[in-house]
C-alpha cells in the first residue's frame, strides 16, 4: 500500500501538459471573447472542452511517471544531449534573425558552421570548406528558384 | 460519353507530332527536382515552368506542364522517405511509415513502393478518367457543403489511427492541430488566436508548421546520431530492392485499389486535392488491415496506400479541369493558365468540341506515368545516397533548406519562424509521445473541417437531419459509418 503512494513526478512532461492546458485554456477565453455565436465556437469550444479533460485523465501520469508502460516513458537524455539540442534549437533562431537582418548568406555561413561543430565536426578546415559551400549552393540555388527577394551582405 | 473515333483520331495525332514526346522527359526530371525541394510546391514548380512554354505550341506546352506535374507528384515522396520532410502537403502520410522504414535501412524498397504506387495510381485515374471524363465532372458539380464537411469528418477520423502508444495523448495532439488549425479569421469573418498578428489572419502556414513537426524536430533528436541509418550494412543503395519495393504494390493491389478510388473522387473535389486523399488513403488502409499495428513503424502498405492516394488525385483533378474549365488545386489551375495562353477556353464545350484534345492529353498523362519509371529509378537511385552523409552535415543543410523553402512559400519571416516554434513543439510532443502526425492531420483539416461545418449549419438551418436530403452527403455518412464500425468490430473481434 505504502509503495502505491509513491510519487516519481517527470516535471518535463508536467510542464509541457500545463503549457498546452493554458495555451488552450487562453485560445478558447480569446476566441469567446471575441463572439459567442455558434458560428465562432462551433469547433473550438468542443475541441477545447475535450482537450482540457483528457488532460486532467492525463495529468495523474506526470506524478506517477515510474509506473506507466515504458512505451509512455522519455527516451533518456543526456545532459550534453539535452544542451546540444537546445543549441541547435537556439542556431535556428539565430539563423532566421540573421537571415532578415544581416542577410541570407551571412546567416546560413554562421549557421552551417555552427550546427556542424555542434553536430560533432572538430575539423575547422571541413567545418569552414562546408559553410562556405553549403551557403554558395544554397543561396545561389534558391535566388535562382524563388521569386521573392533576398537580402545578402555578399552574394 | 466515350467517343471511338476521337480516340482513333487522337491517337494518330500523337503518333504524328512526335516532337511533342521530346519534351516528357525533361519535363517529368524538373517536376522531381522541384517535387524533391521542401517548400516548392507542385504548384510552384508549374508556375515557374509556365513561361518557358509561351514559344511552343499548344499541344507541346500543355505536355510539358503535365510532365512536371506528373513528376512533382511522386517527387514529394522521396524527401518524405529519406528524410522525414514532406517534398509537398500531398506527401505528408507517406513519411509516417516511409521514413520509419529509411530507419531501418529499407529505404530502397520505401522509395520503390512509392514510385510503383505513384505510377500504377496515376495510369488507374487517367485511364478511368479516359472512359468517365464527362459523369466524374457532373458528380462534382453536386458537391456541396455536406459532403465537403463529411470529407473533412471522415479525415478527422484518422486522427484516431494516429495515437500510438496512448490513445489519450494521440486525441491531444489531435485536438490541438485541430485548434491550431483554427487560428486566424474564419468564413464568417470572427478572428481568434491572433494575437494582433496581422500574418496569422490567414491562420498558421499548414507547410512550415508540418515541416517542424515531423522533420526539424525528428532532426534534433538526431544530433548525437552520426548517420540517418545506424546499421552501417543497411547504407546500401540497390536497384533489385527498389524494384522490389515496386513490385510489393503488386502484392497489396486491394490497398492500392481503395487508395486509387479515394484518390480519384477526392482529387476530383476542387479544393480539396492530393493532401486529404493522401491521409484518408492512408487512414483507410490502416482501418482495414490485417496488422494495423504495423502501420507507422515501417510497413510498405503505408507508404503504398499513401502514395497511391495522392498519385491517382492526378486523374480527378483533371477531369475536373478539362471538362468544368475549373481548377481541382494550384497546380491545375496553372494548367488552364496555359490553355488561356493559347486562347483555348476549357469546360463543356470544349469537352464537346475538342474530344480529340482531351484524349491526347490524357493518353499522353498515361504515357508520362510509364515514362515516370525509368526516369524515376534513376532520380531514386541518386537521391537515397543521402543516407550514406554524415549526420554532421545533413542536419545543418536539410534545416537550412527547410527554412528556405518555408521562405519561399510566402516571402516572408513568418513561415521560418512557424518553423522555429512548430520543431520544438514537435521535438516536445515526440519525446513526450505526443503523435506530431495527429497534429499535423488536426492542422490540414481542422480549417477545412470548421468552414464546412459552418457552412452546413447555415445551409441547414440548424437542422441536423439536413444530410438526409443530399444523396452524395448520405452515401459519405454511411461510407464513414460503415468504415469506422468495421474497424471497431475487427478491434472486437482481435480482442
Amino acid at each position: 500500500m505504502k509503495d502505491n503512494l509513491r510519487f516519481s513526478i517527470d516535471y518535463g512532461h508536467l510542464i509541457f501538459l500545463i503549457i498546452i492546458s493554458a495555451w488552450v485554456i487562453w485560445y478558447w477565453i480569446n476566441a469567446r471573447s471575441v463572439s459567442t455565436s455558434p458560428e465562432n465556437l462551433l469547433i473550438i469550444q468542443p475541441v477545447s472542452i475535450g482537450i482540457l479533460i483528457l488532460a486532467v485523465c492525463i495529468l495523474p501520469q506526470c506524478f506517477r511517471s515510474a509506473d506507466i508502460p515504458d512505451e509512455l516513458k522519455p527516451e533518456p537524455l543526456s545532459t550534453v544531449e539535452f544542451l546540444k539540442i537546445v543549441a541547435v534549437m537556439l542556431a535556428m533562431a539565430g539563423l532566421v534573425y540573421l537571415m532578415f537582418t544581416v542577410g541570407f548568406d551571412v546567416g546560413v555561413l554562421f549557421f552551417s558552421a555552427i550546427t556542424t561543430i555542434i553536430c560533432g565536426e572538430r575539423r575547422p578546415l571541413l567545418v569552414g570548406l562546408f559553410s562556405i559551400v553549403t551557403t554558395l549552393v544554397i543561396v545561389k540555388g534558391y535566388q535562382l528558384l524563388i521569386t521573392f527577394p533576398m537580402p545578402n551582405l555578399f552574394l | 460519353m466515350f467517343d471511338m473515333s476521337a480516340l482513333l483520331v487522337a491517337l494518330n495525332l500523337i503518333g504524328s507530332s512526335v516532337d511533342t514526346w521530346l519534351w516528357v522527359v525533361p519535363g517529368i526530371a524538373i517536376g522531381l527536382f522541384f517535387g524533391a525541394m521542401p517548400g516548392i510546391s507542385i504548384t510552384m514548380a508549374m508556375a515557374l515552368t509556365l513561361p518557358l512554354t509561351l514559344y511552343m505550341d499548344f499541344l507541346s506546352a500543355i505536355i510539358f506542364l503535365t510532365s512536371v506535374y506528373t513528376g512533382a507528384g511522386y517527387g514529394g515522396s522521396v524527401p518524405a522517405v529519406l528524410i522525414n520532410i514532406p517534398g509537398t502537403s500531398a506527401a505528408v502520410a507517406t513519411t509516417f511509415d516511409g521514413y520509419p522504414m529509411a530507419r531501418k535501412g529499407m529505404h530502397n524498397e520505401a522509395l520503390g513502393g512509392a514510385l510503383g504506387a505513384s505510377v500504377i495510381g496515376s495510369v488507374i485515374s487517367y485511364t478511368v478518367l479516359l472512359f468517365l471524363v464527362v459523369p466524374i465532372a457532373d458528380l462534382v458539380i453536386k458537391i456541396g457543403p455536406v459532403e465537403m464537411f463529411g470529407v473533412a469528418l471522415w479525415g478527422m477520423l484518422m486522427i484516431g489511427s494516429l495515437t500510438g502508444p496512448s490513445m489519450l495523448r494521440g486525441f491531444v495532439a489531435g485536438g490541438l492541430g485541430v485548434l491550431i488549425g483554427t487560428i486566424g479569421m474564419n468564413t464568417v469573418g470572427f478572428i481568434r488566436g491572433t494575437m494582433d498578428i496581422p500574418d496569422l489572419l490567414d491562420g498558421v502556414s499548414p507547410i512550415p508548421a508540418l515541416m517542424g513537426l515531423l522533420a526539424s524536430s525528428q532532426l534534433l533528436g538526431l544530433v548525437s546520431a552520426k548517420f540517418i541509418i545506424d546499421n552501417e550494412n543497411a547504407r546500401t543503395l540497390s536497384a533489385a530492392k527498389i524494384m522490389q519495393g515496386f513490385m510489393a504494390v503488386f502484392q497489396h493491389k486491394v490497398t492500392m485499389l481503395r487508395g486509387t478510388i479515394i484518390g480519384i473522387v477526392i482529387g476530383a473535389a476542387p479544393g480539396v486535392g492530393a493532401s486529404v486523399s493522401n491521409l484518408l488513403s492512408y487512414s483507410d488502409a490502416k482501418r482495414r488491415s490485417k496488422d494495423p499495428d504495423s502501420f507507422g513503424k515501417g510497413t510498405i502498405e503505408g507508404v503504398i496506400a499513401a502514395e497511391s492516394g495522392n498519385s491517382s488525385g492526378e486523374g480527378g483533378s483533371m477531369a475536373t479541369t478539362l471538362a468544368l474549365g475549373i481548377p481541382g488545386g494550384g497546380a491545375t489551375a496553372v494548367i488552364l493558365a496555359a490553355f488561356a495562353m493559347h486562347n483555348i477556353v476549357v469546360g463543356p464545350s470544349f469537352i464537346d468540341k475538342s474530344k480529340d484534345m482531351v484524349y491526347v492529353l490524357i493518353i499522353n498523362n498515361i504515357a508520362q506515368c510509364f515514362i515516370l519509371i525509368p526516369v524515376g529509378l534513376i532520380f531514386i537511385f541518386f537521391a537515397s545516397s543521402i543516407v550514406k552523409v554524415p549526420l554532421k552535415y545533413l542536419i545543418p543543410t536539410v534545416l537550412i533548406i527547410s527554412i528556405f523553402g518555408c521562405y519561399a512559400t510566402d516571402g516572408n519571416t513568418a513561415g521560418a519562424i512557424t518553423l522555429c516554434i512548430f520543431s520544438v513543439i514537435g521535438w516536445l510532443m515526440a519525446r513526450y509521445h505526443y503523435p506530431p502526425s495527429a497534429m499535423v492531420v488536426g492542422l490540414l483539416l481542422g480549417g477545412m473541417f470548421e468552414t464546412e461545418a459552418i457552412k452546413t449549419m447555415q445551409l441547414s438551418a440548424g437542422n441536423m437531419f439536413y444530410f438526409l436530403e443530399r444523396p452524395g452527403g448520405v452515401a459519405l455518412f454511411i461510407l464513414i459509418l460503415a468504415s469506422t464500425g468495421y474497424s471497431i468490430w475487427k478491434k472486437f473481434q482481435t480482442k
